[in-house]
């Protein structure tokens, strides 16, 4: 080691296991026991840059063992150098293993207390061997909460296997051991305070090149218990970790990877995380926008229909504040065997969450339980080019039957250029239900139009409109084919003119529906007859003509009540049986 | 006459080496199994402003994964709650050692004022086989 400067303590210790340890040639022996040694030089060194070299001996003449040596240099209160140079002191980039602490998670939290107030860098080292550093317990779980101290935690590259079953990465690994509470807790985000200058939003921060894995859980859905990996807090204290960076992020084996019900904890971006064998992938509530850029979730939630990949929090998802649950903005990302659903929204029951995925791989695992079901609930869709697969039948040739991929339950679901392919030996029948008021605009391409038979099923499919190309440039030969227009968009208008003699001439920009019927009257006073069952208007404001096609002397009596949007009621003279004829117009 | 000599001495001290003990070592050295090491530092020669310099060793049957941490009874270190010694090295492995070792050193610099002995504690992670620790309280060092 070289000083820059003769004032100094020179400190250094030893160990060896075998023989009596004594202090070395220039150094005064402090304390020692059998083979420990402290010692210390605090002799004038004469010029600058001189090497310093602890050394220690034994004292039996011709004893070997195994020396561990170690030296510090301190300077004194007067320390300087000519010419006034400072040398740098990187007080805002920590390196956490230097920090005390009973494990790695209080020693970053150590470090994150010595930071500046405003935040700074933490950096964990590699372990020599790539293997992860656990952190042990639930206190010394890693929380990031001080308000306007903004972290990047960054996990330095390693080599190694990071664990069983892990493969060599680049990332360093924290092994989180408990199976409760929260490995890392990011918020500390706050209004016009940070990095950033003046009111603007801060960003540099977050979480980079780091593992999260729960005391080594590596099976699909997790392992139980209720550990988290990251939460950003829940927006009663901080605004998490506001437009902050996860770059490289892995969350493995937890009951819930990400949670993110912090409605102030956005914009956030991910950039290629791994997402993988936890019960929930991400948990969410935050109605603000996060983009997810790259990255793979892959066996988050169990074959049971339990867990997903990427959950509305029904929890925070229906409140006041958090109305729309979620916007999760997706590009080139891939799902992989998620058995259980990749969105699951149905636990939101105020405005639609929204998830968007440009040129996205959505495929489901191979085993007979693994149903691809991609999509459920209150969300708004969009897909724009990559693929969706079903591999279920590449070996074990499951008649899936009625079973659907997404099932469409938002205000709208948007595919543009997606293929579609399904195993060739495994018969299915539909891609997306939508037993709702759902709009589906679809166009994609049908990679086997032998098996995926059915576009959109279920009883709003009425309204879709479906353009699926046949992608399948093999069988048969023509890739050109037209295969299934449900409904064509339509160029007819109908026009209101409203309730007065003025007419608005108000275009109806709903489909136009028209309903007809004949029914007999049954006699009473007055008689009546009821028409249940409608469902093809979406409002109740359908208008009716009615015209008594027995007697038409009755005609001036016929009269008709709208009951709700499937059902009205006619009524007509006393005691008739007389048939009537009714045309309805809708939307 | 008098005032030539004090300019003399300020002058000369710089060139002098300015960091010595502010009071004797103590230490503790555990040869049985331990999760602790620890010793006082006497209140009667302590001093606010100081260095205290620790150094400890630790081994283990088996593989040596353990980890340590200092604090003492004055609250030196850092971190505003339940402040620590930063590490100044280590932790270093001794893996071919008969008893595999690991040994680091800690300090706190600028130390606070309290009153009575202060107690300086290394806690390990587990219990280590062995154990040892030195404690050195430093006048004149660096307070930064």
């Amino acid at each position: 080691m070289a000083p820059a400067n003769a004032n100094l303590l020179v400190f250094a210790g030893g160990n060896i296991d075998t023989g009596t340890a004594v202090a070395g040639t220039g150094f005064t022996a402090i304390q020692s026991n059998v083979g420990s040694i402290t010692e210390q030089n605090t002799a004038t060194i004469t010029g600058n840059n001189v090497l310093q070299r602890a050394t220690a001996g034994l004292s039996a003449c011709c004893a070997t063992g195994n020396w561990l040596m170690q030296m510090a240099i301190f300077r004194d209160a007067s320390w300087t150098v000519g010419g006034g140079w400072n040398p740098p002191r990187f007080a805002a980039i920590l390196d956490a293993t230097q920090f005390p602490g009973s494990d790695i998670g209080a020693q970053i939290n150590n470090a994150y207390a010595a930071l500046p107030a405003n935040g700074g860098h933490i950096i964990v080292p590699a372990t020599p061997d790539g293997s992860c550093r656990n952190i042990t317990s639930a206190t010394n779980a890693i929380s990031f909460t001080t308000p306007g101290k903004y972290p990047l935690l960054e996990c330095a590259g390693g080599s190694g296997s990071n664990g069983p079953g892990l493969s060599p990465t680049m990332e360093g690994c924290l092994n989180y051991m408990p199976n409760m509470g929260t490995a890392l807790t990011l918020d500390y985000a706050v209004g016009g305070v940070g990095p950033g200058s003046g009111s603007a939003k801060a960003s540099g921060h977050g979480v980079r090149n780091c593992t999260l894995i729960n005391a080594q859980c590596q099976s699909q859905g997790g392992c139980g218990g209720t550990a988290i990996g990251i939460d950003f807090g829940t927006g009663t204290v901080n605004q998490g970790a506001q437009s902050g960076t996860m770059e490289n992020v892995s969350v493995v084996g937890f009951s819930t990877g990400v949670r993110n019900v912090n409605f102030y904890s956005a914009p956030m971006t991910w950039i290629n995380p791994q997402i993988w064998d936890n019960g929930v992938g991400f948990d969410v509530g935050s109605v603000s926008t996060t983009q997810i850029f790259g990255g793979f979730f892959d066996s988050n939630g169990a074959s049971n229909g339990t867990g997903a990949a990427l959950r509305a929090d029904s929890s925070v998802c229906n409140s006041t504040v958090n109305k729309g649950c979620f916007e999760f903005h997706f590009f080139g990302t891939t799902f992989v065997a998620n058995p259980s659903w990749v969105v699951d929204a149905s636990g939101n029951t105020s405005n639609p969450a929204i998830w968007d995925c440009i040129s996205c791989h959505l495929e489901n695992g191979s085993g007979a339980s693994q149903k691809p079901h991609y999509i459920q609930g209150n969300v708004d869709v969009l897909m724009v080019g990559g693929t969706a697969e079903d591999d279920v039948g590449s070996t074990q040739c499951v008649n899936e039957g009625s079973d659907y991929w997404f099932n469409a339950q938002g205000s709208k679901f948007t595919v543009q250029g997606t293929a579609f392919n399904i195993a060739a030996c495994n018969p299915m029948v539909g891609i997306i239900q939508d037993n709702t008021s759902t709009r589906v605009l679809m166009q994609g391409f049908n990679m086997n139009p032998a098996h995926l038979t059915n576009i959109v099923g279920g009883t709003g499919s009425a309204k879709a409109t479906v353009w699926m190309q046949n992608g399948n440039t093999g069988s048969p030969a023509s890739p050109y084919v037209f295969e299934a227009p449900i409904v064509s968009p339509s160029v007819t208008l109908v026009y209101s003119c409203g309730n007065t003699t003025s007419c608005s001439n108000t275009a109806q920009l709903e489909p136009p529906v028209l309903l007809k019927g004949v029914v007999a009257l049954t006699s009473g006073t007055p008689s009546t007859a009821t028409i249940t069952g409608i469902s093809v208007f979406s409002v109740t404001s359908y208008n009716c003509t009615l015209t008594d096609i027995t007697t038409a002397s009755n005609n001036g009596t016929l009269k008709y009540n709208v009951v709700d949007k499937t059902s009205f009621t006619i009524t007509g003279a006393n005691t008739s049986t007389d048939t009537i004829s009714y045309l309805c117009v809708g939307s | 006459m008098k005032h030539v000599l004090c300019a003399f001495l300020l002058f000369a001290l710089p060139a002098l080496a300015a960091i010595s003990q502010r009071q004797s070592p103590v230490s503790q050295w555990n040869g049985g199994s331990s999760t602790t090491c620890y010793a006082n530092l006497l209140g009667s020669g302590y001093h606010s402003g100081d260095l205290i310099v620790v150094w400890t060793y630790w081994t283990t049957s088996g593989t040596n994964n353990l980890t340590a941490s200092v604090a003492d009874s004055y609250g030196n270190g850092v971190g505003s709650v339940n402040p620590a010694y930063p590490s100044a090295v280590g932790p270093t492995l001794q893996p071919a050692a008969s008893s595999p070792a690991a040994a680091q050193i800690f300090y706190a610099s600028n130390t606070k004022s309290g009153s009575g002995n202060d107690t300086v504690t290394v806690t390990y992670s587990g219990t280590a086989s062995t154990s040892g620790c030195v404690f050195v309280e430093y006048q004149g060092a660096d307070t930064s």
